[in-house]
């Protein structure tokens, strides 16, 4: 099970379009696929589920929020029945593979602030025993899911880097960050670079000093897959001259990045999310040139992995 | 290391060294057995200012001045460079197309100069500075 987060700390950068779509292709190649939505925006959620249906079955019980929250009379202690199976999807997949959901919940943003509290102590070793807890908070919940039963989780991350967003890089394996090809998006890359690294560096430093042998303070070492660049412009068969300086630097800074890019279309992308099934199933027949794209994309992360 | 920046002739030993390290064994082998051949051009020119061609004209000094710019430390450092130079607005522009830098025709020279500086030495000081910062 490849767990992947995809995170930037720029919003509006086409995260939850790349995720949506990325799962989606996987998905269709056969795959078993988890994504869980992180973002209290709820937008990968609202890609995939109709939010009257959402507000009314899955709300109040079933969303990532239960996972996370420190009240009893909220908190869901297994993962597996957060899982959602969204319809239309599905449908569209035609039983080639399974692409599942675990749904946010716009109050997400106020579970930080519950987390925050569970933070602390009274010496170093409980501070840093409590640190391990809280940011093991999601690894734990995946953990509970057997092996066998997804191929891919997708973890769709807040644009920011609160103690969610964490858990997510301490339960991943994988960074996966989209950017668009201009001046703060890409230079949100940097910052998410260090604070990866200094997650990293903390996390691992807490788990050694802990002295347990215990599976819970193994260390992490999340790999940063590499930077895809979204809605990118196209003139003459080729990204414009301010995209493409954009990815050069990028590229010259050392990063790994994808050569394929997801286009700019909003005619297509703005769209897709209402009818429940992404760009890159709904238009495999008619925009082969868009799908084609993403397919690429996904082509790339399945040699990285 | 950061180049003498004047100084041309030992940036084009590094980029003739950089050369030799990149051929294949294949084509050493063609050089050993005389099948291929590199050669050196000598090209008389006609003024002899410190740069004393049309920088526009000349993809190698065009590749060397950009070389030596990316090597540079700061924005001081690019100033003082730059105004060694003593650069016109085709060379300017010759240089944003080397590099793919969008430009217009309304851009000044303060703005091409800026457009330069950003591409090839602020991006990488920024990035820098964001991760040294945290």
């Amino acid at each position: 099970m490849h767990i992947i987060s995809v995170i930037n700390y720029k919003g509006g950068v086409g995260k939850t379009t790349l995720t949506a779509n990325i799962a989606a292709e996987l998905a269709y190649r056969g795959h078993d696929v988890l994504m869980v939505d992180l973002d209290p925006q709820a937008s990968l959620t609202f890609s995939f589920i109709e939010p009257e249906w959402w507000r009314k079955e899955i709300a109040v019980n079933k969303t990532i929020k239960n996972w996370f929250s420190t009240k009893k009379r909220e908190r869901c202690k297994n993962f597996n029945q957060l899982i959602l199976s969204p319809e239309a999807v599905n449908d569209a997949l035609d039983g080639r593979g399974r692409l599942d959901l675990v749904s946010s919940h716009l109050d997400l943003i106020n579970v930080d602030l519950e987390l925050a509290t569970e933070l602390g102590g009274v010496d170093m070793k409980q501070i840093g025993e409590k640190f391990v807890k809280v940011h093991r908070r999601l690894k734990e919940g995946l953990d509970q899911i057997p092996d066998e039963a997804y191929d891919f989780v997708i973890i769709d991350c807040p644009p920011n880097f609160n103690i969610v967003t964490k858990c997510a890089i301490v339960a991943s394996q994988y960074v996966l960050i989209p950017a668009k090809a201009d001046y703060l998006s890409t230079m949100g890359i940097d910052y998410l670079k260090t604070s990866v690294q200094k997650l990293v560096k903390d996390y691992n430093d807490f788990c050694a000093k802990a002295d347990d042998d215990d599976d819970e303070f193994l260390p992490i070492n999340p790999e940063l897959l590499g930077v895809v660049f979204t809605m990118v412009q196209y003139y003459g068969g080729l990204p414009i001259n301010a995209c493409r300086q954009y990815i050069d630097q990028t590229r010259e800074l050392g990063n790994s990045v994808f050569d394929s890019y997801m286009r700019e279309n909003k005619t297509l992308y703005a769209d897709a999310p209402r009818s429940g099934v992404p760009v890159v199933l709904g238009f495999k027949r008619n925009r082969a040139d868009v799908v084609r794209e993403i397919e690429n994309i996904v082509d790339e992360l399945e040699v990285k992995l | 290391m950061l180049y003498d920046l004047n100084n041309f002739y030992l940036i084009e030993i590094e980029r003739y060294i950089k050369f030799l390290k990149s051929l294949t064994p294949a084509q050493l082998a063609k050089l050993d057995i005389g099948d291929a051949q590199i050669s050196f051009i000598f090209d008389e020119i006609a003024c002899c200012d410190v740069f004393p061609v049309n920088h526009a004209d000349n993809n190698l000094v065009m590749e060397s001045i950009l070389e030596s710019i990316s090597q540079l430390e700061s924005k001081a450092e690019f100033d003082q460079y730059f105004k060694s130079l003593g650069l016109k607005r085709k060379d300017l522009e010759a240089l944003c197309r080397a590099k793919d830098i969008p430009y217009t025709k309304r851009d000044n020279m303060s703005a091409l100069k800026d457009k330069l500086y950003e591409r090839l030495v602020g991006f990488k000081l920024r990035s820098r500075a964001i991760q040294n910062d945290n």
